[in-house]
């Protein structure tokens, strides 16, 4: 079996990251060296989570509030009024839906283009590209464009997600992180979630030749292994959060369900404890008994909700519980 | 309780204000040591009495004392009770923070965290009835790591004994309205049974106004629970949502403190705007059952926005209380308990 640890979605931000918000907030400094100051600062994360062994990771989303946050200025959706994000004391702001959704060029791509080239040419393949998914979209919009969910589904996945990760892999991306935490909550109904499963298999059939991670969190529940299942592709792993109740029997229903790969969401990213390296240790083995060939162990989802200081800890103790490991 | 008049549809406020600025210079001082402990206090003796006679200038019948002492809202009983540790900054949205505390030891109360704000601010005022907010049991424990107590359930109910000593000292003290905020209430839909019994437990015994202040939620989860809150009043927030959701009120037997003005924008809604909001709810809640309120506290706003909204609060219900005055409806009382169905 192959092991290896993984980096996802957005790192804390320390309080010099936070300042250089600030101050571009204020005009203080302009965008372009806000956006130069923190690719430094990505870098250097990035950098550690290298040394620490990490085989792919993103570039810690340094540059955006959240998840949601580059969408207004990629998709002509207004960034609306802050809702919460699942059941945690952190808020992003709704995308407004008010006509034709599509993919437009907008400066969060120089992020996206920025971060990539000020990393060496040899270790970009490491790099993955953060998205939202298609049913976390329609989750968080508030839409009064489309007629039905379905439709609005299909118009976030084919005009906006397709051409995105097209625009990302043209300039040099090739694996893609897609946060899809709606397709397992519970406040989601089934057919949106099968319909969604549906779509993002389409998506990944689009581009055989690139990876995604399909990162679920905050829930699990045997009924969503259905959905998830349409999403398994020979290019595609699916990520479960571990510190759900169902999380492990979801990842059991996975491997009946063809899936030679899994990414486990074994760090909790809403406590600052450190995992256990008995526990962690004892994960990779279960995954082993299940009979998956290839285990990535990483997060469970953004780490926003500890400090800085406690999440690099949580990834160091994950690099040296797992990787002395590996054989 | 002493009967108190208040006119009626009694404006009062959620709880914080904006910080004068030379305020958090001062705070900032204090942080590098460049003042005394003397001097902060006097520094915030004076911001108290300047947002108190900023209120009731503009016309807050109940006006708080701005929570000018207070941070934040979770943070600043995390500081007081023993038990907690801090684990540094995470963020809320955007680049705004909280200090996020965790849970590692047994909860204890330590003696009075709210009765010197209540003292001074009595002491200012020249309203007759005045509002203390406090962080209610489930959010404080809903905001932080719980690391010692086996459950968030097992915590909560620690925090609301904690609560419950401190609502009890503020009513030796004097004080005849507090308010239990709760905005994290209803995150966890399937949490709301025991969190409703913790809330009743941290307000039990209590022979003063206790009010609830639930925001930015899905109301349709908090209706089941309308009547087994042992409060006398639910202040929402409706602006944010334009009105929309009335429908949600229906079957709520106590008062409503009935958010008018949305605090996370700075545009600043009109007279005629609050006293549309105002004569739409008057279909729902009879006039003696309401109070009227901005949806949130104001502190994220600038403070000359916060100074408009709070007239155009001011000049709206003016003018529904014209209307009701004609049909001889002119007074309320400050009560304790309530029959509004
Ligand atoms: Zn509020």
């Amino acid at each position: 079996m192959k092991l290896a640890i993984e980096f996802s979605g957005s790192f804390p931000r320390d309080e010099a990251v936070s300042n250089l918000h600030s101050l571009r907030k204020s005009g203080d400094i302009d965008e372009r060296t806000f956006l130069e100051k923190i690719i430094a600062k990505e870098l250097k994360l990035v950098g550690s989570l290298d040394s620490l062994g990490f085989s792919l990771f993103t570039d810690g989303m340094l540059w955006a509030d959240d998840i949601l946050n580059p969408v207004a200025s990629l998709s002509g959706a207004e960034a609306g009024g802050l809702v919460r994000f699942f059941d945690n004391n952190f808020f992003v702001r709704a995308p407004i839906v008010k006509k034709e959704i599509s993919f437009i060029e907008g400066n969060a791509l120089e992020a996206y283009a920025k971060f990539l080239k000020a990393f060496p040419e040899e270790r970009r393949a490491k790099l993955k590209a953060p998205i939202p998914g298609p049913v976390t979209l329609v989750h968080f919009s508030q839409n009064s464009h489309y007629s039905s969910h379905a439709e609005l589904l299909n118009a976030w996945g084919k005009k906006f997600l397709i051409p995105l990760v097209e625009k990302l892999k043209s300039m040099g991306f090739s694996s893609f992180e897609v946060h899809e935490p709606s397709i397992v909550s519970k406040a989601i109904s089934q057919e949106l979630k099968e319909e969604g499963g549906k779509l993002l298999g389409e998506i990944f059939d689009s581009f055989s030749g690139n990876r995604f991670l399909l990162m679920t969190y905050f829930s699990a529940s045997l009924v969503d292994a259905k959905h998830l299942s349409y999403a398994i592709r020979e290019n595609s792993i699916l990520g479960i959060d571990l510190f759900t109740p169902s999380g492990w029997r979801l990842v059991k229903s996975l491997s009946e369900k063809w899936a030679s790969r899994i990414y486990l969401g074994s760090l909790n990213s809403r406590s600052p404890i450190p995992e256990r390296s008995s526990k962690l240790r004892g994960w990779v083995e279960r995954a082993e008994e299940l009979g998956f060939s290839e285990v990535f162990m990483g997060n469970n989802a953004p780490m926003d909700f500890v400090p800085p200081r406690w999440a690099m800890g949580k990834l160091r103790k994950l690099s040296r519980s797992v990787l002395s490991k590996k054989r | 309780m002493k009967e108190i008049e208040l006119p009626i549809l009694p404006i009062s406020v959620i709880g914080s204000y904006p910080k004068p600025k030379w305020l958090r210079e001062a705070i900032r001082a204090r942080a590098e040591g460049k003042i005394d402990e003397a001097h902060m206090e006097e520094a915030y003796n004076d911001a108290v009495s300047s947002v108190v006679r900023e209120q009731e200038l503009l016309g807050v019948d109940i006006p708080s004392d701005g929570e000018m002492r207070r941070e934040e809202m979770v943070e600043y009983f995390a500081e007081r009770i023993e038990g907690f540790k801090f684990f540094g900054k995470v963020r809320v949205w955007g680049n705004n923070y909280f200090r996020k505390p965790g849970i590692v030891g047994p909860l204890k109360w330590r003696g009075p965290m709210t009765v010197e704000e209540f003292k001074f601010l009595r002491s200012v005022s020249t309203s007759p009835a005045v509002k203390v907010p406090i962080t209610g049991p489930y959010t404080i424990a809903d905001w932080s790591y719980i690391i010692y107590y086996k459950s968030k359930e097992e915590a909560t109910f620690e925090i609301a004994k904690i609560i419950n000593r401190e609502l009890k000292a503020l009513e030796e003290a004097g004080a005849n309205f507090v308010q239990v905020d709760e905005p994290a209430l209803t995150t966890h839909p399937e949490e709301m049974e025991w969190a409703v019994e913790a809330i009743n437990e941290a307000v039990r015994g209590l022979n003063i106004k206790v009010g609830l202040h639930v925001c930015y939620s899905d109301y349709r989860i908090l209706k089941p629970y309308y009547d087994k809150l042992k409060v006398s009043q639910f202040a929402l927030e409706f602006a944010n949502r334009g009105f929309s959701d009335l429908e949600v009120i229906r079957g709520l037997n106590v008062e409503l403190g009935f958010g008018v003005v949305d605090v996370h924008n700075r545009f600043v809604e009109s007279p005629e705007a609050v006293e549309a909001a105002i004569l739409k709810v008057l279909n729902y809640v009879k006039p003696e059952c309401l109070y009227i309120n901005p949806d949130c506290g104001l502190k994220l706003l600038p403070r000359k926005i916060a100074r408009e909204k709070l007239r155009s609060i001011k000049i709206g219900t003016e003018r529904v209380r014209k209307k009701l005055n004609e049909k001889g409806i002119i007074k309320t009382y400050l009560k304790s308990e309530v029959n509004c169905s």
